[in-house]
C-alpha cells in the first residue's frame, strides 16, 4: 500500500518549473535562517569580527601559513617553520571568539549534513556532493 | 534530529525538487533503465567483468589482453546502448542543476549550504 507520501510524491511529479523549485529553494533558505544552529553561527561570526584581538591572531596564522604554503605543498617544511605554525594556529584557536565559531560551524556542518540528506533521500542524488566545497 | 519544522521544510521542498523537469527526467530515465533488459544485462556483466579483474589484479595475477579487450568492448557496447546514454544524460543534467539550488539557498543564508553539509567529517 502506497503512503501518503509516496501519493503526494507520485501526484507532484510533473507539475514544478524549474522557477517554482528555486523558490521552494529560497522559502527553505528562510526556515534555516530562523534555526538555533545558523542563528548562533550567525552570532558567533558577527562576534568574531567584531573582536580585534581574535582577528590578529587568525591574521598572523594566515599570513604565515600562506607564505609557507609552497612548503607545505611540497612536503618540505622544516622543523622549525612547522612547530612555529602549530603555535601560531594554537594561538588562534585559544581565542574564545575563534573557538565559539568553530564549535558554531561544527553544528551548523550537522545540521546541513542532516538537511542536505534528507534532500538527497527524496531526490535519489546526493545533493552534498553535487554541491561540493568551491561549486558556488 | 532535526526539528519538525525543518524537517517538514526540508521534505516540502525536496519533493517540489524531485518534480522539476531536471530531477524529474532523472527519474524518468532511471525508471527506464531499470525496466530495459539489454541495458541491465550489459551493465550487471560489466560490473561483473570490471570485478573479475580487480580481484586478479589485486591477487597479483596478471591480466590478459584478451580480457582487457573483452572488457573494451563491453564498454563500448554500454555506450552505444540509447537507454544507458539517456540514464548518464540524464544524471548530469539533474546534477549540473543542483548547484543552481544550492546557489539560490546558499545567497540567503551567507554560506555555501551544499560545501558545508558535504564538508562535514572530511
Amino acid at each position: 500500500m502506497e503512503t501518503m507520501w509516496q501519493i503526494q510524491e507520485r501526484v507532484m511529479e510533473p507539475v514544478v518549473s524549474q522557477e517554482e523549485a528555486l523558490q521552494a529553494a529560497r522559502e527553505l533558505a528562510a526556515v534555516l535562517a530562523e534555526t538555533p544552529e545558523y542563528q548562533a553561527f550567525d552570532q558567533a561570526q558577527l562576534q568574531l569580527r567584531r573582536d580585534p584581538t581574535a582577528q590578529e591572531a587568525i591574521r598572523a596564522f594566515q599570513e604565515r601559513q600562506q607564505s609557507l604554503q609552497m612548503m607545505i605543498m611540497l612536503g618540505a617544511l622544516s622543523e622549525a617553520d612547522r612547530q612555529e605554525l602549530q603555535r601560531l594556529q594554537r594561538e588562534m584557536l585559544a581565542q574564545p571568539a575563534v573557538r565559539a565559531y568553530v564549535e558554531a560551524q561544527e553544528r551548523l556542518g550537522l545540521f546541513c549534513q542532516e538537511t542536505a540528506g534528507l534532500i538527497s533521500e527524496v531526490i535519489g542524488l546526493s545533493f552534498a556532493a553535487s554541491c561540493g566545497p568551491g561549486c558556488c | 534530529m532535526l526539528n519538525p519544522t525543518v524537517e517538514a521544510a526540508a521534505r516540502e521542498f525536496a519533493l517540489k525538487l524531485r518534480a522539476s523537469p531536471p530531477i524529474a527526467a532523472f527519474w524518468q530515465a532511471k525508471e527506464r533503465l531499470e525496466a530495459d533488459e539489454e541495458a541491465q544485462r550489459l551493465l550487471a556483466e560489466l560490473q561483473q567483468r570490471q570485478q573479475a579483474l580487480m580481484l586478479k589484479q589485486q591477487d597479483g595475477r596478471g591480466i590478459t589482453q584478451e580480457e582487457i579487450d573483452a572488457l573494451r568492448r563491453l564498454q563500448g557496447e554500454a555506450q552505444r546502448n540509447p537507454v544507458i546514454m539517456a540514464y548518464v544524460q540524464a544524471q548530469r543534467y539533474a546534477q549540473a542543476f543542483l548547484p543552481e539550488v544550492n546557489m539560490e539557498i546558499s545567497q540567503l543564508l551567507g554560506f555555501d549550504f551544499g560545501g558545508l553539509a558535504g564538508a562535514v567529517g572530511s
